[in-house]
């Protein structure tokens, strides 16, 4: 018989029905290593019929699961290994990468995926003149494609900064934001500079198979932060081991169903199942927010003192609640924190209650860092190459991930607003300071790794 | 043997599991258990069936669909796993 009690039935479709339970995304990620060659034409064919072998059913078996477990799953994504490495021998001027660029978005179009991710360069010990060339060539990459993701992995903690990177990365993101300015700099949106990347991440736009991943793998993130936000609104009031208890429960709970998502996905696909990325993602639907979770934790708004308190209690206990859930942990696994995907977020943005430098300070305790914030379109290249180099020292220095994805929205001014619709949201352009950090940033070069002793 | 899981729940009227049960049993699914109350006028119920020989889950999913959008009915069809990996380690 089957041992579910009535109570629990109605908790659990509640879930799905009304605080929007979801598998964010099942992405499959593929080796390219084997393709690589030192002809453009022969690339292009050798990536389109890999992915095309593993991947052609990736979309319906999504699907299918989705309706006969009623599951709703809102991504279906392929990452491939960075492109820097497999275009190394055959791209040698920007009409190259942009064939294969080309070539890899419309090999997502045709199987209908939502993004593919993996235009990405590891460069944090140091870039060869390759990885230069396609670093520079990323915003004209992102201008001419629709669902390819991008990334740089600028730092590490084992390796340092590599501030050349940091400084080009600056170039990219305002070249990219003029480039896509007719779609009010979306391009930046698809762009991410990392510290201390995963390689099994399934989230984008960060998404790639790591060259130390096998052959092909299923990996899954779960959301769930209108999950948490529920079981929380009973707590008011409580002590913090309640509130801890309750949101590992929960997070628990979440994961579970992400863990049986990605086992009959890599059962169906025959592919093998790779790690669950224990993640909070908010969406910008109403109650589907971190903010909420950290106002009703006893935040008056988000960004007020205790913010980043609140912040590390929900992504240990998510952490914590989710890695007995889950048979192999990985990618990102945390609390997402980006301004425009998150209702809650922004509204404690236009409240003027959360700054950047408050959302840098929560970078700190969040899963990953500087994500999704519009800033205004006349931002030095130097300013953001700054903020760059901030957000990924806090991860090289605490050994964690760290990451930029930033929009300084061209044409627009403190108190105007970007519109990116779907899954990406809508974020009032914030203020930044605009000191200058431009002979800082221009010394070029490279930062040692840190000392992995006296942590004071 | 392969089950699933139909939570119903809203505004109690006459015919809920008469209705419910007629697609069930179109689909050539057998009634398992049925675990239902009503609390302040409101309709819970939780129906256990045995799909095995059912051909196309996603027919039955549409047809509840249907009956969900005409009753003013939430009807939601899971695999019994989705409850089982949930609540039960």
């Amino acid at each position: 018989m089957v041992n579910i009690s009535l109570e629990q039935a109605l908790e659990t479709t509640e879930m799905f029905a009304k605080e929007h339970l979801d598998v964010r995304t099942i992405t499959m990620g593929i080796s390219l290593l084997d393709t690589m060659t030192s002809d453009v034409d022969k690339l292009c064919k050798k990536i389109s019929d890999k992915i095309f072998s593993y991947a052609n059913e990736l979309v319906k078996v999504g699907n299918d699961i989705s309706d006969e477990y009623g599951i709703p799953i809102i991504n279906k994504r392929i990452a491939v290994t960075p492109m820097s490495i497999i275009t190394s021998s055959s791209c040698k001027k920007d009409e190259d990468y942009i064939k294969v660029a080309k070539t890899l978005d419309d090999i997502a179009k045709k199987l209908k995926v939502d993004f593919i991710g993996g235009w990405s360069a590891i460069v944090n010990g140091g870039m060869t003149d390759n990885d230069v060339r396609f670093i520079k060539c990323i915003p004209k990459v992102l201008s001419r494609t629709n669902l390819l993701c991008s990334s740089v992995v600028v730092g590490s903690t084992k390796t340092g900064l590599d501030m050349d990177a940091v400084k080009l990365c600056g170039n990219v993101i305002k070249d990219t934001a003029y480039r896509t300015r007719d779609k009010e700099s979306i391009g930046c949106a698809k762009f991410v500079v990392f510290a201390n990347a995963p390689d099994d991440n399934p989230f984008m736009a960060g998404a790639f198979h790591g060259v130390s991943e096998g052959e092909v793998t299923i990996n899954v993130g779960v959301s769930g932060p209108g999950v948490v936000r529920k079981a929380l609104t009973n707590t008011k009031g409580q002590d913090f081991t309640t509130l801890c208890e309750t949101i590992k429960k929960i997070a628990f709970k979440i994961t579970r169903i992400g863990q049986l998502v990605g086992l009959e996905a890599s059962k169906r696909l025959n592919v093998p199942f790779g790690i669950i990325d224990l993640s909070l993602a908010p969406t910008p639907a109403k109650g589907d927010s971190i903010s909420d979770i950290i106002e009703l934790m006893g935040i008056e708004i988000t960004g007020a003192p205790g913010t980043t308190c609140a912040l590390a209690i929900l992504n240990d206990q998510v952490k914590k609640g989710g890695i007995m859930a889950a048979r192999n942990v990985g990618g990102l696994s945390g609390a997402f924190i980006p301004v425009s995907e998150d209702a809650g977020m922004i509204n404690a943005v236009s409240k003027k209650a959360l700054t950047i430098e408050k959302l840098e300070a929560m970078t700190c305790v969040c899963s990953v860092g500087l994500d999704m914030i519009a800033i205004p379109g006349d931002t030095s290249e130097s300013s953001i190459s700054g903020i760059i180099a901030d957000e990924m020292m806090i991860g090289i220095i605490n050994q964690k991930t760290t990451a930029v994805r930033i929009i300084p929205a061209y044409g627009k001014k403190v108190g105007d607003k970007v519109n990116f619709g779907g899954l990406l949201g809508m974020a009032p352009i914030m203020k930044i300071n605009n000191f200058d950090c431009k002979d800082f940033i221009n010394r070029g070069g490279h930062i040692p790794a840190p000392i992995h002793s006296f942590k004071n | 043997m392969k089950k699933v899981i139909i939570v119903v729940y809203g505004k109690d009227k006459s015919g809920i599991i008469y209705n419910i049960t007629k697609i069930l049993y179109e689909n050539a699914m057998n009634v398992l258990d049925i675990k239902q109350t009503i609390v302040g006028g409101y309709f819970n119920m939780m129906t256990v069936a045995d799909c095995s020989k059912t051909k196309a889950l996603s027919k039955v999913k549409s047809e509840l669909d249907k009956y969900s959008k005409k009753s003013n009915l939430s009807i939601n069809m899971h695999l019994e796993e989705a409850f089982d990996t949930m609540h039960n380690v």
